[in-house]
């Protein structure tokens, strides 16, 4: 299990992660999602043991992980910004990653090498970017780690690689009960794979939940009416965003679905859907109740820049 | 602490910036040896090889090589992506630390050594032409390894508390430079003020040369390498701070924080370290300049101004931002603080050192010591060093001239010079009280007189020059015409020669002092200008001495052999040579010889100075004259025949230059020498022409 309680990270004045407290599973995908900015990468680094939490601590299986080997060994790390050898082909840096991690496997560089269409022999200077975020997975899962911490694994990578990579974590997590962390922007990815999902803002967790709990616990309405009405009709509802145009009024509501459809339906509306949210509006929602959205993510610039 | 791996990984990643070094060094490894011996070999004469000759090249080790493979393989440490990386690693970070500095160890001083092994076993195939002086070249070999240390270990902490590769190198520089330059500031001003005390009385802290890095930068400039390179006291302080350097850059190094990457410091207070650091040496130069007088000078005032420049400059390239300029204004005042500071440091140093109370009763002993900064001391400087002079009637006037040459000191520099105090000797005064000064003891003639009276009374210079070096690390000559196995058999006899030597010749021929002037009427010194004799060289328990045992008329016995050897070493040559010259002396095609005649040891006159056949300065005015005074040479060598020349005799030195070219077509020129005892009669013709002829160039 990996732990966090009251973690913070400062960057001088700037408090990427604040008091961050949270748990998550053995043998779990978790997503990460957030503003940019929101303490993701920050997080990320303090589970992978490459900073220290200013305050409070970051576990992983009860034992702290920065300056911990054992632990680290466990663990495998895909950042943002990748880290390849100047020059150097897969070759070479597999050669570096068998040197330098005890869990590295020369079958499964191989069988990962057949898989992602790469020249372990060219320069991976000369690879695309996509291609050399395939490159970095290959050899982080070349580790056999327990623990897999994925930074934007997606980023980059066309439909069909997103596919294989993700094929590959949920094979891990199924056969060898690994653990992953994935943060991403794209939420239609983190959706298909994760089985949790966090949001972050401003260094906090806003709010933590099982992927399917959470796409089931929000859903759209749109309903009309004969007779005039306004929101005071549906106070016996959890409604959020509520709006309405001409007699059509659109809100999100927390709660049972099929509940809140009867509640619904006993009030006789000439019009009535209820839809289920994607993920990303989902996100939007969230975070627009956070007093994030287009208009204020404008305002405030350039100080979002923490990770 | 330390992985296998990691080392492995980190060889690897060393890999293109060692094998150009080591390229480079290794071909200087080859080269120089080789070069060395056919020069050597051209030449005809054994060539001593000292401490830079050995593998010049081998000072780039600490001065390049060690420093940029540091760069290199730590260079993670400055991107972001790479440092979180590294940080990553299932290691401990003071495992990659140790780890990774082996592997810049293990190239740089693998390198070192491996050249030299090879340099060594040229110069062993090469051994009948040159030869080593083991002690400098094993203290060269020794000080080039604590060099690279330091440096491996000034830019490990720079890198440690740095993150961009500007101020990787900034920084480190001024890790290797800024304590010793400003040390060697703050003791070089007060000694110029104290005139009583020398840098080196302040021990590590005032002795420049012990930084190696320091020292040989400082040699550059002042033509003197040497101390720095050669003084194993340097290696080993070079070595002790390296290591200290090494241990602190392993603290910051585990206490890094990842994203110090890409920054030029962790946070504002190091940043106005820096900066002040860099802006401070300059003030500190014009704080000097103030202190030693020349404070009206508009120099000292550019140093200030340029101090202020660095200041504002550094933080100007390293943060680009110009804002800054004024948020760290109020910190300018730490630079104020510390030039006020260093000359308030100085000015009370130098109270303290004019207060002292040389009462007798409060002196323990005496002892005298040679001058570090005058080069490497001689065998007898340092027995002499060992000696603890307790005679109450020597302390009394130590006490007496210490405590008048103070008084003199506060009042004024000035009053040294008016009061004919140019001699000084360097001791080192015991106090009861346990304390030890080392001052500078300015000398009058008559006080010198005393002081020389009272050592050879007391026996002290009789324990001191009674023993040579036992087992010296090499014996060489200054006339280097001679084979290896002609100086050591040499050396045998002027041993043997000087052991029965009156021992005031002996302490003359080494100090040159008028208490010892030889009754005998013989000259002592040998030809000026031109003296021969041995050099010697090796170590004292650490410390390394090299001394110089002139070759007079004191020492006939040593003086006949080693005539002997010169005029034999290239008899045909000189025969074919003085044939030709004695045919046709006039002739100016024939450009193979040269003839300078020079008086020798033993001559009855003295003759100090070459004169040339030059119509403007020689009585000597025509090709007649010269031709006579070949044809009466002849004359002389043909009656010394095969014998040594007789040392009762005027000697006259034919010097000649043999000229050739080799099979290659370069051409040569080597020098040699023949010896002739000359008749009276000779002797005035010479003496007649303006005391001796230089043939230059007869061709």
């Amino acid at each position: 299990m990996i732990k966090a309680e009251k973690a913070t990270k400062l960057f001088g004045d700037c408090c990427a992660v604040n008091e961050l407290d949270c748990s998550i599973p053995k043998g779990c995908i978790y997503g990460l999602i957030g503003s940019n900015g929101a303490g993701k990468s920050t997080f990320l680094r303090l589970i992978t043991g490459v900073y220290k939490a200013d305050m409070g601590r970051v576990t992983l299986e009860g034992r702290e992980i920065h300056e911990n080997p054992e632990l680290k060994a466990q663990i495998a790390y895909v950042p943002d910004e990748l880290y390849f050898l100047g020059n150097a082909s897969m070759k070479r840096m597999a050669q570096m990653y068998a040197c330098l991690f005890p869990g590295f496997n020369e079958k499964r560089f191989r069988e990962l090498t057949a898989a992602f269409p790469l020249n372990p022999a060219s320069s991976i200077n000369s690879f695309s970017k996509g291609m050399k975020r395939q490159a970095a997975i290959i050899l982080a899962l070349s580790c056999m780690p327990r623990y897999i911490f994925f930074d934007e694994t997606f980023d980059g990578l066309d439909p069909i690689m997103r596919g294989l990579v993700k094929n590959f974590i949920t094979n891990d997590v199924l056969e060898r009960g690994v653990t992953a962390i994935i943060t991403s922007h794209s939420l239609r990815e983190l959706e298909d794979t994760c089985d949790q999902l966090a949001l972050l803002h401003k260094g906090g967790i806003v709010f933590e939940s099982d992927i399917q709990n959470l796409k089931t616990s929000l859903f759209k309405v749109q309903i009309a009416f004969e007779a005039p009405y306004d929101e005071s009709m549906f106070q016996e509802l959890t409604i959020q965003s509520y709006s309405k145009c001409g007699s059509v009024s659109s809100f999100i509501v927390r709660g049972g679905r099929e509940e809140t459809a009867e509640i619904l339906r006993a009030k006789n509306p000439i019009l009535l859907d209820v839809l289920p949210l994607s993920l990303e509006e989902v996100f939007v929602h969230e975070m627009s109740a956070l007093g994030y959205s287009f208009d204020q993510a404008g305002q405030q610039g350039g100080d979002e820049n923490v990770e | 602490m330390w992985n296998k791996n990691l080392y492995k990984e980190g060889l690897r990643q060393s890999t293109l910036v060692g094998i150009i070094f080591a390229s480079i060094l290794l071909l200087g490894a080859f080269v120089f040896p080789i070069s060395n011996i056919a020069q050597a070999r051209r030449s005809g004469r054994i060539m001593i090889i000292e401490y830079f000759q050995f593998n010049p090249l081998l000072v780039g080790a600490f001065c390049l090589f060690a420093p940029l493979c540091t760069l290199s393989l730590f260079s993670f440490l400055n991107r972001r992506n790479r440092s979180d990386f590294y940080h990553s690693l299932p290691y401990k970070r003071g495992t990659i630390f140790f780890s990774y500095l082996t592997s810049v160890l293990t190239w740089v001083i693998g390198t070192v050594l491996c050249c030299s092994f090879i340099t060594f076993t040229i110069y062993f195939f090469g051994a009948d032409a040159v030869s080593l002086n083991f002690a400098q070249i094993f203290a060269f070999l020794f000080n080039i390894v604590s060099a690279c240390i330091m440096v491996t270990g000034a830019v490990l902490l720079a890198m440690s508390i740095t993150g961009t590769l500007f101020s990787n190198i900034m920084t480190a520089l001024l890790i290797i430079f800024l304590p010793r330059t400003i040390l060697s500031l703050f003791f070089t001003t007060l000694s110029r003020l104290t005139l009583v005390t020398s840098a080196a009385s302040y021990g590590l802290l005032g002795q420049a040369h012990y930084n190696i890095p320091f020292g040989f930068v400082l040699g550059i400039f002042n033509g003197s390498t040497d101390m720095a390179l050669c003084d194993f006291h340097s290696g080993l302080y070079t070595l002790i701070v390296g290591l200290v350097y090494t241990a602190v850059a392993a603290f910051a190094f585990k206490h890094r924080k990842s994203e110090t990457s890409g920054m030029p410091a962790p946070n504002r207070r190091v940043q106005t370290v820096i900066r002040t650091a860099f802006a401070f040496l300059f003030c500190a130069i014009g704080c000097s300049l103030i202190l030693s007088g020349s404070g009206t000078n508009v120099l000292t005032y550019v140093f200030f101004i340029i101090g202020l420049m660095v200041y504002f400059a550094y933080e100007l390239i390293t943060t680009k931002k110009l804002p800054n300029i004024v948020k760290f204004l109020p910190s300018w005042l730490y630079l104020v603080l510390l030039c006020a500071v260093f000359v308030s440091g100085v000015l009370l140093l130098k109270t303290a050192d004019l207060s002292v109370s040389w009462d007798t009763d409060r002196i323990r002993s005496v002892s005298i010591t040679a001058d570090r900064e005058q080069g490497h001391p001689r065998y007898e400087d340092l027995k002499m060093n060992e000696i603890q002079i307790e005679d109450e009637t020597f302390l009394r006037m130590i006490s007496e001239i210490l405590e008048d040459r103070q008084a003199l000191a506060k009042k004024s520099a000035d009053l040294f010079n008016a009061n004919n105090l140019y001699r000084y000797r360097m001791v080192r005064v015991t106090m009861k009280d346990g304390k030890t000064h080392l001052r500078y003891l300015w000398l009058s003639d008559r006080e010198n007189e005393q002081f020389e009276k009272f050592l050879l009374n007391a026996g002290i210079y009789d324990a001191v020059y009674g023993e040579r070096p036992q087992y010296p690390a090499s014996v060489s000559m200054s006339d280097l015409s001679l084979t290896k196995e002609q100086t050591m058999a040499l050396y045998e006899i002027y041993e043997k020669e000087v052991s029965n030597l009156n021992m005031h010749s002996w302490i003359y021929l080494n100090t040159g002092s008028s208490l010892f002037t030889d009754s005998s009427g013989k000259s002592f010194l040998p030809i000026s200008g031109n003296i021969m004799g041995f050099e010697v060289n090796g170590l004292y328990g650490v410390t390394q001495y090299s001394n110089f045992y002139p070759l007079t008329a004191l020492t006939p016995e040593t003086y006949s052999a080693y005539l002997a050897y010169l005029n034999s070493s290239e008899t045909e040559t000189f025969s074919r040579l003085w044939e030709e010259l004695v045919e046709n002396p006039a002739d100016q095609s024939n450009g193979y010889i040269e003839v300078d005649f020079v008086a020798m040891p033993g001559s009855r006159r003295k003759f100090d100075y070459y004169c040339y056949f030059n119509a403007d300065y020689s009585k000597l005015t025509n090709e007649d004259a010269f031709c006579d005074i070949v044809k009466k040479l002849d004359e002389a060598i043909k009656v010394q025949g095969d014998h040594a020349p007789d040392l009762n005799s005027q000697l006259c030195k034919i010097l000649f230059i043999e000229r050739g070219q080799t099979e290659s077509g370069s051409l040569y020129g080597r020098e040699q020498v023949y010896v002739v005892a000359i008749s009276e009669e000779l002797e005035q013709a010479l003496y007649d022409y303006n005391y001796m002829i230089t043939r230059e160039y007869f061709y």
